[in-house]
């Protein structure tokens, strides 16, 4: 939290928006973590949505006669216990990854940030109890919180996107909330009061874009977290429902097999890996870039 | 004079010791059994589980018990018995000279405490609610009396073919009197019987520790002692009887059956399980209340593709209720053969030739008569989706979805069922008869014609006849089909190569009196 915390000390500079982007994205090109976790993950966005074409089977077509093939030409990664191809279920997977990652994310980016704002910028007792709230949240272990939700709302894989939205919905709420309280104090606000604008304007206009760059890397971080997330509640048979090829899922399913068809678990597992990987190396290059006191 | 006295307490000597030495290469040793879950009471009445029979049926005995390798009845507790010419009054000539193993002798008096102590609600023992069997193993008995010290005599409200078979069950063994009256409502912990070995511990979720009862009427067992051992994952309890921790174990994953084949330190056994798993359709719920639906499914799951590959030729797909290993089995039943094509003609004729949504559920855990779990459902549904039928999994937590399955809440889920006394009856008319209703019948099926037939075969006392109702009532049943008839599964279980004498029953009980180990 603490490259996140330094951030409260951004430079706000409303209206010259354009050559600061500018200057961010040069200095994100020239960001070898960054570059590479942007990489990773359009790789996996552009595999994610053509896995129709590129699948070279049906991911959910059971064929008892192929079982628990060991890698090889017609199936790249093997086969599973039902004779589904390994590869096609993995490809599909990517796309039920992202998804969670992002829609998950989605849902604590509005209400945190909202949450964040309204706490930050009106203090006082609002402040306080909607801080307190969130506190008692991140009380909580982050998977047993979501597993609790997930117990109230049932198993399926939009439940898990809302159970991680809401567990993650604290973060971004402190992180936003830090960011308005730097931000409430600089000149131009002073300045906008006293031209007589209101609450509204102000934070959509000046508190809101002032707060993004944390926001903005924040959601990258956790989108890696939401998968690796959705997956371990997959993994505990809360997610995904069969046959879903959804990763954590597949990792579950092939842990009896582990010992004579080590495949079944290890290429999920890779895939998890890959992109968790993929986000976090973003989410790291971006905030270098974004944040001025990494900035050389 | 002295040297006949010499002469005579040498072969008094040999007598003694020679036997106890032949005997010797067998006697001793520790056994660990391996099992993946512990039991819940030890008193036969108060439970239900099979991981508590395991551990009864060797501390207890019942008037009868089971062949080594049938569900055929033989005397144990009782010598001989007799039916009254109206099939109501069984009277039974017990053993002398039995001790319980708190030394109480076992005698009529004691027969009647144990029977009044479930039936009767004056009696200061009596535990409501907490006898879960007692319905279905006494449920039928009228009246029981101490004729004299060795002679019981049970009337029965009418005439009850399976009684002997119920009597044979774990549930119907016999605990000392006296451990009642002392432990109370706490029985289950402390469990004192007539049987081969005594009760010495339990540590919940870890052991239960039994040793040699000494004086057992039928003369010592082999063992010393048996010690049953909890170990959940199944993966780890194969890798502890690798390494020589347990001496058997049951439990095991299909693929890991060759692993243990090719193993020359172990050995596996197999034999036909008493048991039936099925995909019970709703029958009072559209689409389910059209038989031509019903069988369509049955078309359209390929349960030798399940048997073979995903089950790894750990069951045999089934054709009927009864299983092949249980009298009352139907040979020239035939069953369902895959067929989508008949399949998808039968919906059609129903009026769903584009198939239909509906929910399958499921449960998550391998279970006796499923040794796959939750991927059964999704090779099930994979089959349907080809003739159409859109099924959703739903898997839900063990207890839910038993309560669910009882109340009825389901249009298609998974359930099986394990054998408890060797009858037919214990299938047809627990699984399918409409008295049963959520209970044991998951599918809601009600046919008069099966329901007189199952009552019927109840009250006839003559196999050939009984057998003939029984085939009769399942050829109905199987017509109707109110259930996707799936497997029956083998009972599996691998030990160390020096244990002997150690046999998988058709119960799935484990009586360790003839095992010997040799070390």
């Amino acid at each position: 939290m603490a490259d996140r915390a330094s951030l409260q000390n951004a430079p706000a500079r409303p209206g010259s928006q354009e050559r600061p982007f500018l200057a961010a994205v040069r200095r994100f090109r020239k960001n070898r973590t960054a570059s590479m976790g942007a990489a990773i993950c359009i790789a996996l966005a552009l595999l994610a949505v053509f896995a129709p074409l590129v699948a070279p089977y049906d991911p959910v077509k059971q064929s008892f006669r192929d079982q628990l093939r060991p890698p090889c030409a017609d199936h790249l990664l093997g086969t599973d216990e039902f004779g589904r191809d390994m590869l096609s279920r993995i490809l599909y997977g990517a796309r039920l990854a992202l998804l969670v990652g992002f829609v998950a994310v989605s849902i604590a980016l509005v209400a945190g940030v909202a949450l964040g704002v309204v706490a930050g910028y009106f203090g006082g007792w609002v402040d306080n109890v909607i801080m307190r709230v969130m506190d008692v949240l991140l009380a909580f272990p982050y998977i047993l919180l979501a597993i609790g939700i997930m117990a109230i709302l049932g198993p399926s894989l939009v439940n898990v996107m809302i159970a991680i939205g809401i567990v993650s919905v604290p973060e971004y709420a402190r992180v936003v909330r830090s960011s308005v309280l730097v931000v409430k104090g600089e000149d131009f606000i002073e300045a906008a009061r006293a031209v007589g604008a209101t609450d509204r304007w102000i934070i959509t206009k000046h508190v809101l874009r002032n707060c993004l760059g944390p926001v903005i890397v924040q959601a990258t971080l956790s989108v890696g977290r939401a998968i690796i997330n959705a997956a371990g509640l997959s993994f505990l048979g809360l997610g995904a429902q069969p046959p879903t090829p959804e990763w954590g899922s597949m990792l579950n399913a092939g842990r009896p097999y582990m010992f004579d068809a080590p495949w079944i678990t290890t290429f999920p597992g890779i895939a998890i890996l890959i992109a968790v990987l993929g986000f976090n190396l973003l989410g790291d290059g971006l905030n270098e870039t974004l944040d001025p006191r990494l900035r050389q | 004079m002295m040297r006949r006295v010499l002469i005579a307490a040498l072969v008094l000597v040999c007598l003694v010791v020679f036997p106890a030495t032949s005997f010797g290469a067998k006697a001793g040793g520790t056994l660990v059994y391996g099992r993946g879950a512990d039991s819940d009471a030890l008193d036969p009445h108060m439970t239900t589980s099979g991981e508590s029979a395991v551990v009864i049926v060797n501390v207890f005995e019942g008037l009868v018990k089971y062949k080594e390798d049938s569900t055929e009845v033989e005397p144990c507790l009782a010598t001989s018995w007799k039916t009254s010419a109206d099939g109501l009054v069984w009277t039974f000539t017990l053993r002398k000279g039995v001790k319980f193993h708190d030394g109480t002798p076992f005698s009529a008096q004691a027969v009647v405490f144990d029977l009044d102590r479930q039936l009767n609600k004056e009696n200061p023992y009596y535990l409501e609610g907490k006898f879960p069997y007692v319905k279905f193993t006494f449920g039928m008995i009228d009246k029981y009396e101490a004729v004299d010290d060795y002679t019981v005599r049970i009337t029965l409200k009418s005439k009850f073919a399976p009684f002997l078979k119920n009597l044979a069950m774990f549930a119907a063994a016999i605990p000392s009197p006296e451990a009642v009256k002392k432990y109370g409502a706490d029985i289950f912990k402390h469990p004192v019987g007539t049987g081969p070995f005594k009760f010495v511990e339990w540590i919940p979720d870890d052991t239960i520790t039994l040793v040699a009862n000494e004086g057992y009427w039928g003369g010592r067992p082999h063992l010393d002692k048996v010690v049953y051992k909890v170990i959940p994952d199944n993966a780890v309890r194969l890798m502890k009887l690798e390494k020589g921790e347990l001496d058997v174990t049951e439990g095991i994953n299909p693929n890991d059956l060759g692993r243990i084949k090719a193993n020359k330190d172990l050995v596996l056994l197999e034999k036909p399980g008493m048991n039936v798993g099925y995909l019970a359709m709703h029958c009072q719920k559209p689409p389910f209340t059209d038989k031509r639906v019903r069988q369509a499914l049955n078309y359209a799951v390929n349960k030798e593709e399940i048997c073979k590959y995903l089950m790894n030729d750990q069951a045999v797909p089934a054709t009927g209720v009864v299983p092949p290993s249980l009298w009352g089995y139907d040979p020239a039943q035939k069953g369902y053969p895959y067929d989508p094509k008949k399949a998808k003609q039968l919906l059609a004729e129903a009026g769903f030739p584009n198939g239909f949504k509906t929910t399958l559920r499921a449960y998550t855990a391998p279970r006796a008569y499923n040794p796959v779990g939750d991927r059964l459902a999704t090779a099930i549904q994979s089959y349907f989706k080809e003739v159409g039928v859109d099924a959703k999994i739903e898997t839900l937590e063990w207890g839910t979805y038993l309560a669910e399955g009882r109340a009825g809440k389901h249009e298609m889920a998974l359930f099986g069922w394990m054998g408890d006394n060797g009858d037919p009856d214990n299938f047809l008319y627990v699984l399918l008869g409409s008295d049963n209703f959520g209970s044991g019948n998951r599918a809601f099926y009600k046919n008069d014609e099966v329901d007189e037939l199952l009552k019927e075969a109840q009250q006839t006392y003559d196999e050939k006849e009984r057998l003939d109702l029984y085939i009769k009532a399942q050829r109905i049943i199987v017509d109707d089909a109110p259930w996707v008839f799936l497997n029956h599964t083998k009972q599996l279980a691998a030990t160390r190569k020096d244990v002997k004498g150690f046999a998988l029953h058709p119960t799935s009980n484990r009586f360790f009196y003839s095992v010997w180990l040799d070390r």
